[in-house]
């Protein structure tokens, strides 16, 4: 080892990160080098400096200022980052990437021309918005979206029982919903009008607002999506 | 699978780490957290008044002045309380604390390296001495030690963001590779490598100051 790679590894020597050959290696040199040694020495001084810097006074009423900040309002979630965190719970995950899914193959299916891979048939089509639908409301409204409560929901108001859900994976199909940025504008802009149509059907209080975001996109990126 | 137990000669590096040694994790402040999590406002009080020291001495040796540090410490205290709830139990609360703590001190140092005018007042407040740390406890050694701290704050300020949070981790919070690692999302070589090149630049910029030490002490 020359001089220079020695010193450049002094500080793992001092920390014994290197193994047994290496350290003895550089401490058979250390005893023989006086330069290097003094190199060493240096290292051991300068850490030995860091190491005394002294505990700093801690200013008074930091912790009572910040605890009367929260008692402002200042330490809250923001409204949407709570939705979009409370979004990758299974519970809401599920039926949100299974609408995506949904929708996926709603624009596959679509007459532009565009159809590189197999669409559902209409009903699971149907049922995979039933369920994006009910997820989000269900976002918005903070209830629970759980396997249950959207099932039930959706089987009420929808009868087609395709087992969308199950056969395509969450991770798959917020996959195959990326790539529906090759798809054509003018086509996903129909689809979002025909998307918020639903919601608007929906008769829910929050659907209207939803819909209006729908209807402002060329197409449903939801990580656009803001609660009015 | 049996251990064995090797002696090594405690006085060969005196400044070296014990070896880390991986076991479950015990989390002091579960029991806190976990009624924090569930509603109690005095639960986060209490986590707030045990972890409000480590994140101003970070938050200080990052930024170099007290003002902007206790400033960042509230900042930091404030995003603990809006992203705690989704703190997970998967390490330690205080790792979670003080990756809280160094993101806030990273994004304050960005913004006050944008900061011209900013960065001539730390400049200012820096070479004034205002902000160093309390006095050494031997009042004989007061200048000395005051010029030693005002020397090392100096060297520590002028090394990269990267290389200053790893290595006021390692030799200052005295955090083992591992938890630093989890602490800035690194991997744990890229950790041992910023402290390792951190402590080279630092001995740099100290060189006359720590050799006229060492020569001091041999004379």
């Amino acid at each position: 080892m020359t001089h220079s790679e020695i010193r450049a590894r002094l500080s793992e020597y001092l920390e014994r990160d290197l193994p047994s050959e290496q350290r003895s290696r550089i401490g058979a040199h250390l005893e023989s080098c006086a330069d290097c040694d003094r190199e060493f020495r240096d290292l051991r001084a300068t850490v030995s400096l860091l190491r005394g810097l002294p505990e700093p006074e801690l200013p008074a009423g930091i912790g009572g200022a910040v605890m009367a900040r929260i008692a402002r309002g200042e330490g809250r979630e923001a409204r949407v980052y709570t939705l979009f965190r409370r979004a990758a719970e299974p519970r809401f995950a599920a039926p949100l990437a299974a609408g995506l899914a949904g929708l996926f193959f709603l624009f596959q299916a679509g007459d532009s021309g565009f159809s590189p891979k197999p669409a559902l048939d209409s009903g699971a089509t149907k049922h995979a918005e039933a369920l994006m639908v009910h997820a989000m409301l269900a976002l918005a409204d903070g209830r629970d979206a759980s396997a249950d409560a959207w099932r039930d929901t959706v089987s009420a108001r929808e009868d087609h029982r395709t087992g969308l859900a199950t056969s395509v994976t969450p991770a798959a199909a917020v996959q195959q919903y990326m790539s529906l940025a090759r798809m054509d504008k003018a086509m996903r802009r129909t689809r979002s009008q025909e998307f918020a149509q639903k919601l608007r059907g929906a008769g829910h209080p929050n659907s209207a607002s939803l819909a209006t975001h729908f209807e402002s996109r060329s197409n449903v990126v939801l990580a656009d999506w803001r609660p009015r | 699978m049996t251990y064995e137990l090797v002696e090594q000669n405690p006085s060969a590096v005196p400044l070296a780490r014990e070896v880390e040694t991986h076991h479950e994790i015990v989390d002091p402040d579960a029991e806190l957290v976990g009624r924090w999590q569930a509603g109690d406002v005095s639960a986060f009080e209490a986590l707030v008044h045990r972890h409000e020291r480590p994140v101003f001495r970070l938050a200080l040796r990052m930024l170099g002045n007290r003002e902007e540090a206790e400033d960042v410490t509230q900042e930091a205290l404030l995003s603990l309380h809006r992203h705690g709830r989704s703190f997970r139990r998967e390490s330690r609360f205080s790792t979670f604390v003080y990756r809280v703590a160094a993101n806030a001190a990273l994004n304050r140092r960005r913004t006050l390296g944008r900061s011209r005018a900013r960065e001539r007042l730390l400049a200012q407040r820096q070479s004034g001495g205002i902000d160093l740390p309390s006095s050494p406890r031997d009042p004989g050694d007061a200048a000395a030690g005051a010029q030693a701290q005002a020397h090392v704050n100096e060297a520590l300020q002028a090394l990269p963001s990267d290389l200053r949070i790893a290595v006021v981790l390692y030799d200052i919070e005295g955090m083992p590779y591992g938890e630093i690692a989890r602490v800035l999302e690194v991997p744990e070589g890229t950790v041992k490598s910023r402290i390792h090149r951190a402590r080279n630049a630092l001995r740099e910029r100290l060189r006359s100051f720590v050799t006229q030490e060492s020569e001091g002490v041999e004379s």
